[in-house]
């Protein structure tokens, strides 16, 4: 592949893609990129356009300070490159047009090479690579599709991402003219051929990125799950910092809800090494839910727990467990007062069945 | 030889003669001419009793003619400057029995007078060298000057007429004490509380056998008693002076035949005491400062007793104030400004909010309090019939109408004793209860009248919109022909080349706090 492909693909790529994937607005990919080409485009290519890159730096910036005090970032690194190739790849197999009548098995074959090409791409060597990472795809579950069906007096059609002709259109209530658009998220947009493995794919690319896998956790598809490159980010104290903070910023119960799911399905396989740093997580989860409700009313109430058999109640009921431990061996930091109001607050969630559950289990 | 000059005519003979804008022969000069020294004094007594001389004199000069037979007389020169002047001292001339001319240089004819209304003209002119030379219609004279008078010392020379009428004057009086007498005059002013001022003033000795100068007390005194004049007047060694004009004093019990005021001929800064009797006048040619006479009051030292004696406390004085009250009283109501309405009335108050007229309402000033609502009105407050009327007594301070204060003070000292800052308002009920009230309590009445409306709160979208992240919308373009085309799987490499993130984090990156 000569040289000037790879700039021209890649200035494509940020000009369709990257750039409307974190400023927002229409993003209009092309044709599919491939792994080769992916892999091939270097660190140092700053986009042709500045402003547009300025923007997206500036962007990236406003995002990244939502989790840390960054004040810039470096260019686009060739992982990131890359990682930006497979994705558009990956939102490419959604494409309707790619299917035609010789290449039944091309959506498939795109999410095959997007899986290898992912092989070939390493996770983040820091906390700062893996919030880099964040910044560039952190609204990829964003991405929605708006199909438009057009339906009139004498007819319907049904137009997939586009537009519909004017003509169409016009007349409106002449011609009775009705049109209902319905948008769909990236998720939920139909791979042909590639069902069982597109959401597989998906998941091997949040591995790339585990601070926007922490991030939405909350999602449908896929399911959050723990492996080895987001709990390599949660073991250290800064990636722990920056994923609770992530964290926060959702709604709590869905949070709680993919944390205790991920956290029961390790319990499951008695990955005990692994739960130990999930349990860190959720206890400092759950001793700063206590501080705010402590903060919040001069009489606090103890923490409810939720209802029964919800897989929140596991994340909550471990993350109590694992506070009242912190406060036990490491709590000289809270008074006397402090440390009482706290295991008051934790007491019903540290208490529950589930608590004991989870105890009995690390107890054998 | 002369010629009565005729309407219109414009050639004269006489050198320096001209006509005026009336028509009338006028020279550069005026003359009057007096057969005696009397008679001049006679002239000036005249003329200053109605004028001053003050524009005559840079030109006046007063000299002793004598004419080719012997016989002297006195010419008084002067600027003409006009016919008017020339007019006011020819008639001055006329009834003193002197002759009024008028020139240029030598040669005078008669200033005009009734038979010849624009005056004359000399038909012929004398040959002469003498200094003037006169013509009139009665004679014609030459004149040789034989001396020149200076008007102060012939002022000075005059003698004062006895009037007895100046003793009674008041004002202003000059006391000239001799030596002996000044420190006896001095405590006598200070022990009958006469004020005056005094100084010392010298001259030089009579003859060579006086030992010193002769020293006078000179006194001013603004207004002398009229019990001391005869004492002062009659007591030797004293004597009493009454200012005659600016520098100039006249002793008591004589007047100056010149109506000295109208002669600034003397120093103001001096003084020249004019005495009767026919003697020297004394002359200061600069007045000794006068001190107050009260500096030189004779003093004694007490001799006997503490050198003073020193209080051992002090106390307030026995109080004498009395309870206020508030009576009624029949006068008429006015500057009814405020009311009071108690709570109980406040309900009524609403209702009648609803038919009082905008004006008062705009006009009125509210304030609610514990004890009821008071309301202020510069315009007046009877338009709202409600609660106990008050009078504005005095600013911020305001009593029930139909009642006034006992003691009757008045508003100041009763404002003044209640002690309340400029910033609030007292009312002073009719028990005499001082109730006082903010003045920034007091807000408009139709601020107060309207009860809060519920209100929508607008969210400001548009700051909303500005940070809120667009959302991505995915479009669909067509792929062409062979969209799988660049789509390459990634070269094949060895497993171990793969890049991988060893198990466990490295430390903490600085750049991310």
């Amino acid at each position: 592949m000569a040289k000037a492909d790879i700039g021209a693909t890649a200035e494509r790529l940020f000009q369709s893609f990257l750039a409307p994937l974190v400023l927002g607005g229409e993003m209009n990919p092309e044709r599919p990129i491939g792994g080769r080409m992916a892999l091939s485009i270097e660190s140092d290519r700053p986009p042709v356009d500045p402003e547009r890159f300025s923007h997206v730096q500036l962007a990236r910036c406003r995002r990244g300070r939502e989790l840390a005090g960054v004040d810039r970032f470096e260019n686009f690194s060739a992982e990131e490159w890359a990682l930006a190739a497979v994705l558009h790849d990956l939102v490419q197999a959604t494409h309707p047009a790619l299917v035609g009548l010789f290449r039944k098995s091309a959506p498939a074959r795109l999410v095959e090479i997007a899986e290898k090409t992912l092989d070939r791409i390493p996770p983040p060597r820091s906390p700062k690579e893996a919030l880099s990472r964040h910044t560039l795809f952190g609204r990829m579950f964003e991405i929605t599709r708006t199909d438009t069906e057009v339906k009139w007096w004498t007819g319907s059609a049904k137009f997939l991402g586009t537009a519909p002709p004017a003509r169409l259109t016009a007349w409106p209530e002449f011609r009775r003219v009705n049109v209902i658009k319905t948008p769909h998220p990236l998720m939920s947009l139909p791979v042909v051929g590639a069902e069982h493995t597109y959401a597989a794919a998906i998941a091997k690319f949040l591995s790339r990125t585990p601070l926007t896998d922490f991030a939405t956790c909350e999602r449908h598809a896929p399911s959050f799950a723990f492996n080895e490159q987001n709990l390599a980010l949660l073991r250290s104290r800064p990636g722990r910092t920056l994923i609770q903070r992530a964290l926060n910023r959702e709604e709590a119960p869905g949070v709680d809800a993919a944390l205790g799911r991920a956290t029961k399905a390790l319990f499951d396989h008695r990955a005990w090494v692994h739960l130990q740093t999930v349990m860190d997580l959720l206890g400092e989860r759950a001793l700063a839910r206590a501080q705010e409700e402590l903060a919040r009313t001069a009489d606090p109430k103890p923490l409810p727990i939720g209802t029964a058999g919800d897989e929140a109640t596991y994340a909550r009921a471990a993350g109590a467990l694992a506070a009242r431990q912190f406060i036990a061996t490491q709590g000289g930091c809270f008074s006397e007062r402090e440390r009482r109001s706290l295991l008051s607050v934790l007491g019903a969630r540290a208490t529950s069945d589930v608590a004991k559950q989870i105890e009995a289990a690390f107890g054998q | 030889m002369l010629e009565r000059i005729a309407l219109h005519q414009t050639r004269l003979r006489t050198p320096g003669l001209g006509l005026d804008g009336k028509g009338v022969a006028l020279g550069a000069k005026g003359l009057v001419l007096l057969p005696s020294i009397d008679r001049l004094v006679a002239w000036l007594a005249v003329y200053t009793r109605e004028r001053s001389l003050e524009d005559l004199l840079p030109s006046l000069e007063i000299r002793l003619v004598r004419s080719k037979l012997g016989t002297r007389e006195i010419t008084l020169e002067f600027a003409a400057e006009s016919s008017d002047r020339m007019d006011r001292i020819s008639e001055t001339g006329r009834l003193v029995g002197g002759f009024t001319f008028t020139g240029t240089s030598r040669h005078f004819v008669q200033y005009r007078d009734a038979a010849a209304p624009f005056g004359y003209d000399a038909g012929q002119l004398l040959t002469t060298d003498a200094a003037l030379a006169l013509y009139h219609d009665k004679f014609t004279q030459v004149y040789e000057v034989e001396k020149e008078i200076e008007i102060r010392s012939l002022l000075l020379r005059l003698m004062p007429h006895v009037d007895p009428s100046t003793t009674e004057e008041s004002g202003l009086r000059y006391v000239v004490a001799e030596q002996g007498l000044g420190p006896a005059l001095i405590h006598y002013f200070v022990r009958s509380r006469v004020d005056a001022e005094v100084g010392v003033a010298e001259w030089p000795p009579a003859s060579a056998f006086d030992e010193g100068p002769t020293r006078r007390y000179v006194f001013k005194v603004p207004d002398l008693p009229a019990r001391m004049r005869p004492l002062l007047q009659g007591t030797p060694g004293l004597t009493t002076f009454l200012p005659a004009g600016p520098g100039i004093g006249v002793e008591v019990g004589y007047r100056h035949p010149v109506a000295l005021r109208a002669c600034p001929i003397f120093d103001p800064l001096g003084m020249v005491f004019l005495r009767g009797r026919g003697d020297e006048p004394w002359t200061v040619e600069k007045l000794p400062q006068l001190g107050d006479i009260r500096a030189f009051a004779r003093v004694e030292m007490r001799e006997v007793g503490p050198t003073e004696s020193i209080a051992t406390g002090t106390s307030q004085a026995p109080p004498v104030r009395v309870p206020l009250r508030v009576v009624p009283s029949s006068s008429a109501w006015k500057n009814v400004t405020a009311s009071w309405v108690s709570p109980a009335e406040i309900p009524l108050l609403r209702k009648i909010a609803y038919a009082l007229p905008q004006r008062t309402i705009a006009n009125t000033r509210i304030a609610v309090t514990a004890h009821g609502a008071f309301l202020r009105c510069p315009q007046g407050i009877e338009a709202i019939p409600l609660g106990i009327f008050f009078v504005e007594f005095h600013t911020q301070l305001f009593i029930p109408a139909g009642y006034e204060v006992t003691p009757a003070v008045s508003p100041e000292v009763l404002h003044r004793a209640l002690g309340a800052p400029s910033s609030m308002a007292v009312f002073i009920t009719r028990e005499a209860r001082a109730l006082s009230i903010e003045e920034s309590a007091f807000v408009p009445l139709e601020n107060a009248l309207l009860e809060a409306k519920p209100w929508e709160p607008i969210m400001a979208e548009a700051i909303e919109r500005a940070l809120e992240d667009a959302p991505v919308d995915l479009l669909v373009a067509p792929l062409g022909l062979f969209p799988m085309g660049g789509a390459e799987p990634p070269p094949e490499e060895a497993p171990n080349t793969i890049r991988q993130l060893p198990p466990g984090m490295p430390p903490a990156d600085p750049a991310v706090r």
